[in-house]
């Protein structure tokens, strides 16, 4: 004990020295977020002007922004609850959402937010599942910023080349057959492959092989209590066709075993893969990055197994939510129902370049121009197959256990079937 | 020299031996310099060339917008805070090891073993909640506390075989002289100990200048941030920014550079006596 | 010494502000990581008690053997390799002409770059499809190997990079080690008539004993905990290949958000860490009377 007080003081003592002045306003409401509003991208600028807009419709409150790295803020907004020194606002993403929800550090966002709203209102949204995926025990744990879905990343340019209408991609067949065309070698050396998978057991997004397994199952991965619904006949046809595209097909980098996303949309960029996956949110990087002419990208909507309907779309995206521990919930709540509101969601449209969440909004006449066409497609899209995996589970890593069993199955010569009741053996021991 | 054989050919084959030996080294980092001063757009393009087309520094522009100076400050800061603590601390722990018998030297020893086999990243969680608890969220002191915590070891380690190598009669005549034995600890090994202190020091420094995970645990708002928090911050939500991220790492990898540089001849004799009997 | 034995404390005046910083950032930290390993704790919840199950749980999981087994091969193979690199460059730029000083601080470049950078590098001109590599084995005129997606290939790209790294640590530590041999020592054995290979194996490896020992046991446990490489290199794959034990805490703890085990499993890898050492220290303690090291 004596030890311990006398090291408090000690510490006390230096912090008093060094402690970088903290500026404690009344009304100051602090929000962390991967963004940041001195930053330039267009989605930095769209959080600027939401902050300054607010600000001048109420006076009495500021926003103090403390950005993160994205990679970290769920869990150091948990984290912070631990140690009572939270802010009042937390952005989570998708991935992390299982984090926020099970660890019960959310304030109910019913009382403060949705159930302010009009029927007019509920009407509007674009993705109500999007609501009622983040609630849990009837409450409001968050409130989606901004969604994003994992989507296939296609080159019109290249599809016009080879003489392949994407419309007439629907199974898994035609997308490995279209790949093949446009895959081009020199000698052993290629110089483009098919199609970039990123199947690495760093903590990714959705494989081919997870989404056309969820396809597949109605839409679903897990079953009660978060148990992955993996070891099954549709399990070992959606392995086998990943695993195929690089066995079989050769249209894929055996290489896809050590690649990230990052690593593969880069090989996109460089025009070294003709098809790759990635959430949406990268379109306008991709665009503007691209060694090819960026007009060409194009969104494909997902094939499927059997080719009746198009594979899901897997949503995530950007939540706001709410400290508990805030000191200030009312002031914080405004402004993040404003953020999220309809007002919001036009700057988030323009300039940030994101689907805005409410029809009206969408449906305004300055979003009828051409280029918020990727926008409309998008939605479309998502209005045609959106999924949600539950929000409790750990999909993410689910995901990655589906990425080791297709290295097993490869490398390992191991049945996939084996394969897949080891990866749903390790899904379950972490839920 | 006993195996002089022809001179020309021991010549060429050093100097074939440096130049491996400066590829192996320098390659990667060459690599990541050039593309640091490549546009954005030529980047990852393939087949990659190894020298930019076009030479800009727009990255490296990028990153003293984006901070990079407030960063740098930050890190000097809390660097020279962890040398400064782990020094001040080490040179006295290393003298009670190196100077005397006493009960419980061996649990000593064996602590400083113990501290060194920890991995930092399953430490991160706790050191958090303790660092919360003292409210020391989000300030250098905490940050400086655990950087210094981590490598006293190695400094205590690294100083009490450096004192061993120094005569103990020294200490003795100084006391005699009338200083107590702190006195001589300061007045007389300390100054001879110097070589060693810069040695230890710097170690502590590539450590403190580079880390990331507990900086980024601790650490929570712009105004405290450190470099490497702002390199790993140009790995996206939305895709790598090779460019300042690169840009960045370079410019965090020369003030190490420079020490090193300045230092090395201490640096090298430091170690010297230290190891004799360590 | 006589000064231990009549004031048998007063080092503790000089150890005590080094003992209470450890106590409070590490020992203390450490209590509370095995108060978690014996707990249930999801999504940073601390739930009940649970005795030893995480530790049944972590040692008896499929992959635990195959993470222990990584990390061993990687250790040592990082260690003897890193080390024999670190001791040649010493040797080989003892002395201090301009040409030495500057191939050191070269040498000392991957050291100072931030981890995770020369990681991302080395990754980046390893892999066939983006990197330099094929474009270099297709100036060889030979098939490049898909480094990263071949099991041992991926173990040797990890232990290169940590040579790459850490042969400037060992070049330092041994470096200095060899400055501290006094010249008129070596000059004495070789008016005696005592060649080259003799000087270096009498006189030169029994002093560096002492340097070697400490570069030794630090690069151990620094290869035995390491995270950046496997986690940025190698991603732990292919099929596991490169999944350290250190990988997997950092796995089950910020991926899984299951501190219990994650906490469980350092205790563990920490354990199996000072064995090493100690391991070290008993082989090392044997040789002492020996010919050579």
């Amino acid at each position: 004990m004596r030890t311990k007080s006398k090291l408090r003081l000690a510490v006390l003592a230096m912090a008093g020295a060094l402690l970088a002045p903290v500026a404690a306003l009344a009304q100051t409401v602090t929000m962390w977020t991967f963004l940041n509003p001195a930053s330039e991208t267009p989605r930095d600028r769209a959080l600027k002007q939401i902050i300054d807009k607010f600000e001048t419709a109420n006076p009495g409150i500021k926003i103090k922004v403390e950005s993160q790295v994205w990679f970290t803020l769920a869990e150091k907004f948990v984290m912070a609850h631990r140690s009572r020194s939270a802010p009042d606002i937390g952005w989570v993403n998708g991935e992390n959402m299982g984090l926020l929800v099970n660890s019960g550090v959310a304030e109910d966002l019913g009382p403060l937010i949705t159930s302010k709203w009009t029927p007019a209102l509920r009407q509007d949204l674009v993705l109500p599942q999007a609501y009622e995926w983040v609630k849990t025990g009837g409450k409001q744990v968050a409130v989606p910023i901004m969604a994003l879905s994992i989507v296939l990343f296609y080159r019109k340019d290249l599809m016009r080349e080879v003489g392949i209408d994407p419309a007439g991609i629907k199974t898994w067949d035609d997308l490995a057959a279209a790949a093949a065309k446009m895959q081009r070698s020199n000698g052993p050396n290629v110089e483009r492959w098919g199609v970039g998978m990123h199947l690495s057991t760093d903590k990714t997004t959705m494989s081919f092989g997870a989404n056309a397994l969820a396809a597949a199952q109605g839409g679903k991965l897990f079953g009660d209590k978060c148990s992955a619904l993996l070891a099954n006949e549709n399990g070992v046809r959606a392995l086998n066709m990943q695993a195929d595209l690089i066995r079989k097909h050769k249209v894929a980098s055996q290489e896809s075993f050590a690649y990230t996303l990052d690593d593969v949309i880069e090989q996109f960029i460089a025009g070294k893969v003709a098809l790759a996956s990635s959430g949406n949110g990268r379109f306008g990087n991709v665009m503007e990055k691209a060694t090819w002419n960026g007009k060409e990208l194009g969104m494909l909507p997902w094939p499927s197994l059997d080719g009746k309907k198009p594979g899901p779309q897997i949503m995530s995206g950007w939540f706001a939510s709410i400290s508990k521990d805030s000191k200030q919930k009312e002031a914080a709540a405004k402004f993040v129902a404003y953020m999220t509101g309809p007002d919001g969601m036009e700057i988030w449209a323009e300039p940030g370049g994101q689907v805005p969440l409410f029809k009206s909004v969408f449906d305004k006449p300055v979003f009828k121009d051409a280029k918020y066409d990727p926008l409309r497609q998008l939605s479309q899209m998502w209005a045609d197959a959106e999924v949600w995996l539950p929000a409790e589970c750990n999909a993410a890593r689910t995901f990655v256990d589906l990425n080791t069993a297709t290295q097993r199955v490869v490398l390992g010569n191991v049945d996939p079937m084996a394969a897949l009741r080891e990866a749903e053996a390790a899904s379950a021991g972490r839920q | 020299m006993a195996v002089l054989r022809s001179a020309p050919l021991r010549h060429l084959l050093r100097g074939l031996v440096s130049a491996v030996i400066v590829v192996a080294a320098l390659f990667p980092i060459f690599w990541g310099l050039m593309t640091s001063l490549k546009p954005a757009r030529d980047i990852v393009t393939f087949p990659p060339s190894l020298l930019p087309a076009t030479v800009t520094l727009e990255h490296y522009a990028t990153i003293f917008k984006a901070g990079a100076l407030g960063f740098l400050l930050n890190s000097l800061l809390v660097s020279a805070g962890t040398v400064a603590l782990c020094i001040g601390l080490g040179a006295l722990a290393a003298y009670g090891l190196a100077r005397f018998e006493f009960p419980g030297k061996r649990a000593v020893l064996v602590a400083i073993i113990a501290v060194m086999s920890i991995p930092v990243a399953s430490l991160l969680i706790p050191t958090y909640t303790l660092i919360a608890e003292i409210g020391l969220v989000n300030t250098h002191v905490g940050l400086i506390l655990v950087y210094s915590a981590y490598q006293l070891p190695i400094v205590i380690w690294i100083l009490a075989a450096y004192y061993q190598s120094l005569p103990i009669e020294l200490e003795w005549s100084a006391m005699m002289d009338g200083y107590s034995r702190f006195q001589a600890l300061w007045k007389v090994v300390l100054p001879l100990s110097r070589p060693g202190l810069i040695a230890a020091g710097l170690f502590v420094v590539v450590f403190a200048w580079n880390d990331f995970v507990v900086a980024v645990t601790l650490l929570s708002s712009e105004d405290t941030r450190t470099l490497p928090i702002g390199i790993y911050n140009f790995l996206g939500f939305y895709g790598r920014e090779w460019g300042p991220l690169l840009a960045a790492s370079m410019v965090s990898t020369i003030p190490l550079l420079v020490i090193f540089v300045v230092l090395q001849r201490y640096f090298m004799a430091g170690m010297t006596n230290g190891s004799v009997k360590g | 010494m006589m000064d231990g034995q009549r004031t048998p404390f007063q080092a503790y005046r000089y150890l005590l502000p080094a003992l209470v910083l450890e106590a409070g950032f590490v020992f203390a930290p450490l209590a509370l990581s095995l108060f978690y390993s014996v707990h249930r704790v999801r999504y940073y919840q601390l739930g009940d008690f649970n005795g030893v199950q995480n530790y049944l749980d972590v040692l008896s999981h499929r992959l635990f053997l195959n993470s222990f087994l990584v990390t061993c091969s990687f250790s040592l193979m990082a260690l003897a390799l890193t080390f024999a690199v670190g001791f040649g460059l010493a040797l080989f730029l003892n002395r201090d002409t301009s040409g030495s000083i500057l191939l050191r601080t070269i040498v000392l470049l991957p050291y100072v770059i931030a981890m995770l950078v020369g990681s991302m590098l080395l990754k980046w001109i390893f892999s066939t499809d983006a990197g330099l590599v094929p474009l270099a084995a297709a100036w060889f005129n030979i098939t490049s190997p898909t480094i990263l997606a071949d099991p041992d290939y991926a173990m040797a790209a990890m232990v290169a990079n940590g040579i790459w790294r850490d042969s400037a640590f060992a070049m330092v530590m041994l470096l200095a080690g060899l400055r501290s041999i006094p010249p008129n020592l070596i000059l004495a054995a070789r008016i005696d008539g005592a060649g080259s290979f003799m000087i270096f194996r009498r006189i030169m490896l029994p002093l560096l004993r002492p340097a070697i020992l400490i570069t030794l046991i630090r690069l151990l446990l620094h290869f035995a905990n390491v995270l950046t490489f496997p986690l940025i290199l190698t991603g732990g794959g292919p099929n596991n290949a490169t999944e350290t034990l250190a990988l997997r805490i950092f796995r089950i703890g910020f991926e899984d958000f299951d501190l219990g085990k994650a906490n469980a499993m350092a205790i563990v890898l920490c354990l199996f860490n000072i064995v090493a050492v100690i391991l070290l220290l008993a082989v090392f303690r044997k040789t002492r009377g020996g010919q050579s090291l």
